[in-house]
């Protein structure tokens, strides 16, 4: 049993569904929060708007971060994780279709901790969540 | 050297020049031939006067001759000489038996006087009676009575004490009685006038002709004639043998006989002829001045002169305007070319004269007109590339924008095809195990059916992206190591499946001018395959290797895997064409299609050979 959280930043509602069974089946009963934009995302790290009055000291074990969402987008929650004292030192990988290298490039300039290409077989996709909890919540050490 | 110095020195060579020679030879020929007319002259004029006074003294000589045989002479000297009285009757008779005799001879003759003398010296009979004075006086002991005692001579003149009186020379002779005796002299006093006169008359002898007679006394030349320029010369001016002066009159004087050019008495120069008197031992000289003699020559230098000097103005003239003729539309012609060169095609020369410089300066604006016209076309073919330059910028930027647009969207349909996709296998994965006992058989072939689809969409997707990829992509050109990279993806391969029993077979050194990454995935590509192609076969070989034909570089991979049917190479590299059912061999189709059009962006070629069964060579070139 595991109190660590995991934020999933994930606008498309099927790849929340799609990744939370991905993470079941690799048996990683974290629990998951899920933000469906940048907004909310922000809001859940700063205790703010809709997650106003949270312990902002509580913060999540992993950040699973997509790109491509309205309002803000995974580059400006990054940009801000990272600018922000508190979580700047937060493990974020970010879980995107693109596989255009600009994108990746400018994630690790940003500051990300890792990139992964989310396959569309969703066998592969088990297989990368599963290899992904091991080693962000197992295997690594947190800052 | 300008032109006009150019004239002026060959129009001075050739005719200045010229002109001043001809003048110089003209006049040292007149020179002579005046000399040799002048010294003829002089010779003659000198033979005539040397004649005439010969003949005077001759003449004179016979005169006395004759006086010596008159009988009265001969009959009343002794008287004379015995009675050495004059007022004796016997004198007076005598003298009047003379003078009857002589008087009419001396006058006849012109003689000043007639006088006799005696045996001791004394004068006993003077036929002038104005000259009664001298009545005996004795002239013994003079030279010229000692000798006459002997022959007829004639003394040397004798220059009068009183002026009025005229200059005389004294013939005197032996007067022998009828026995032979010696009884006395006879002398005649000569006026010496008709020999000046002779001497002195030199008419067609020009200005400074003249004549003079000397005579050697001792080591000097005494001058017995008046000079022109010393009046009073006779018998007081002398010039010694050894003076630098009076050549002619030294020579004469000598007894030599000739002619030449030389210094007279004051020193300047002269032609002179000389000659001897042997009868008075007197030289005789002609001489004119050399000035005079050759004036004519000289005028005619002067004229040479004259004439060497307007044609040395002239030539000088004659250059000058014939440098200008030439130089000024030179210069003009040069200006132009100066203007044209500078820019100013409007620039015309122009000159309508007729000569050689005319024809070229209207060729010039000819071709000054022809430049401006190829400038006009020059600059009218620039507009046009400018124009099209412009559009071509216009056509690039347009293409760019193109570009940009197919950037976006690629790039919104990497992300926005696939979600979807992923949604479908995704819960199609979910429903299989989850729901999947409660289907039959048929129904999870068909969720099966459905997820290998979208697999296959989305490597489509990638394959497309990619082919999109290749011709946008940025080229770079360096040397790529193409041994390297296809060893490196060999290996790759071989560690992808080690159970398979493959070969890769890699030449050396196999390098090339292009974009290292766009090689890389051609080969990837090109290695792909044939692995793929050759998975069949129990013993895969695949090479990559090179051969050289005519300086061109032609690569190949070559497999012995499935191979293909030639009928249908050509479809083998349009996109999604493909040989082989995907249940044989995996693939989208897009790889050959990316790879062509790689090598095209490289300027090459690339074709495809095989053999159903035997296997696959693909052969590009790269620019």
């Amino acid at each position: 049993m595991n109190s660590k959280v995991i934020l999933l930043v994930e606008d498309n509602p099927d790849d929340v569904e799609l990744t939370l069974r991905a993470l079941k089946k690799s048996n990683i009963l974290n629990e998951v929060i899920v933000a469906q934009d940048g907004v909310e995302a922000l809001d859940y790290l700063h205790g703010t708007g809709k997650y106003a009055g949270r312990d902002v000291n509580a913060k999540p074990q992993l950040v699973l971060l997509d790109l491509k969402m309205p309002r803000k987008d995974g580059f400006e929650v990054l940009r801000n994780l990272r600018s922000d004292e508190r979580t700047r030192l937060l493990p974020t990988v970010i879980l995107t279709t693109s596989s255009e290298d600009r994108d990746k490039v400018e994630s690790y300039k940003l500051g990300a901790n890792s990139y992964i290409r989310k396959p569309v077989d969703f066998q592969q996709f088990v297989n990368a969540v599963q290899q992904l909890g091991l080693y962000w919540l197992v295997l690594n050490e947190a800052p | 050297m300008t032109l006009k110095t150019k004239f002026l020195i060959l129009l001075i060579a050739f005719t200045l020049i010229p002109v001043v020679l001809f003048g110089g030879v003209a006049y040292e020929q007149a020179r002579d031939i005046l000399q040799s007319v002048r010294i003829a002259e002089l010779n003659a004029l000198a033979d005539l006067k040397k004649d005439k006074i010969e003949t005077f003294f001759i003449e004179r000589e016979l005169d006395i001759s004759a006086i010596q045989n008159i009988r009265v002479i001969q009959a009343n000297l002794p008287v004379m000489s015995a009675l050495r009285d004059p007022r004796h009757p016997l004198s007076v008779k005598a003298e009047a038996d003379l003078d009857s005799r002589l008087v009419h001879l001396m006058e006849t003759h012109g003689y000043l006087d007639i006088m006799l003398m005696d045996k001791q010296g004394r004068i006993v009979y003077i036929c002038n009676k104005s000259h009664a004075t001298q009545f005996g006086r004795r002239l013994a002991g003079l030279g010229t009575f000692e000798a006459a005692k002997q022959a007829i001579v004639f003394s040397d003149i004798i220059i009068p004490g009183a002026s009025g009186d005229p200059i005389e020379i004294i013939g005197a002779g032996p007067i022998r009685n009828q026995r032979g005796e010696f009884i006395g002299v006879a002398a005649i006093e000569i006026d010496m006038g008709p020999v000046y006169r002779t001497i002195l008359n030199n008419p067609g002898l020009g200005r400074t002709g003249e004549a003079l007679i000397v005579r050697k006394e001792g080591d000097s030349v005494l001058f017995l004639s008046p000079l022109r320029d010393v009046p009073d010369a006779a018998l007081k001016k002398k010039a010694a043998f050894t003076d630098a002066v009076a050549y002619p009159a030294q020579k004469a004087a000598l007894g030599e006989t000739g002619s030449g050019v030389t210094l007279d008495y004051s020193g300047k120069d002269v032609l002179a002829a000389w000659r001897f008197l042997p009868h008075l031992r007197w030289g005789l000289v002609t001489k004119i001045d050399a000035n005079e003699a050759f004036a004519p020559a000289s005028r005619l230098r002067t004229i040479m002169l004259s004439i060497e000097a307007v044609m040395a103005i002239l030539c000088v003239i004659a250059a000058l305007t014939v440098s200008g003729t030439i130089t000024r539309p030179l210069r003009s012609l040069q200006h132009g070319a100066a203007a044209v060169a500078e820019g100013n095609l409007d620039h015309r020369v122009g000159t309508g004269s007729n000569d050689e410089i005319g024809v070229l300066s209207r060729d010039f604006d000819r071709m000054t007109e022809a430049l401006a016209l190829d400038r006009a076309a020059r600059i009218r073919s620039e507009e046009e590339v400018k124009a099209l330059n412009e559009e071509l910028r216009h056509n690039v930027r347009q293409l760019e924008e193109s570009n940009k647009e197919l950037d976006a969207f690629s790039y919104s349909v990497s992300h926005d095809l696939r979600s979807p996709l992923r949604s479908i296998d995704g819960f199609g994965l979910a429903l299989m195990e989850d729901y999947g006992d409660k289907l039959d058989d048929k129904g999870r072939d068909y969720l099966e059916r459905i997820r290998n689809a979208t697999h296959r969409m989305s490597r489509l997707i990638d394959d497309l992206l990619n082919l999109s990829r290749m011709a946008r992509f940025e080229m770079k050109r360096e040397p790529v190591d193409l041994s390297a990279i296809a060893r490196g993806i060999a290996a790759n391969l071989g560690k992808s499946r080690p159970e398979r029993r493959a070969e890769f077979i890699v030449a050396d050194g196999l390098s090339a001018y292009g974009d290292g990454h766009l090689l890389a995935v051609v080969l990837e590509n090109l290695l792909s395959n044939a692995w793929k192609f050759s998975e069949k076969t129990p013993r895969t070989v695949i090479e990559f290797g090179a051969v050289l034909h005519n300086n061109e570089t032609t690569y190949f991979v070559k497999d012995n895997g499935a191979g293909f049917d030639m009928a249908y190479a050509d479809k083998l590299f349009t996109p999604f064409q493909r040989l082989h059912r995907d249940a044989e061999f995996a693939g989208t189709g897009v790889g050959l299609a990316t790879v062509k059009r790689i090598i095209n962006r490289h300027g090459g070629k690339i074709r495809i050979e095989g053999e159903p069964g035997k296997g696959a060579t693909v052969y590009f070139t790269l620019s």
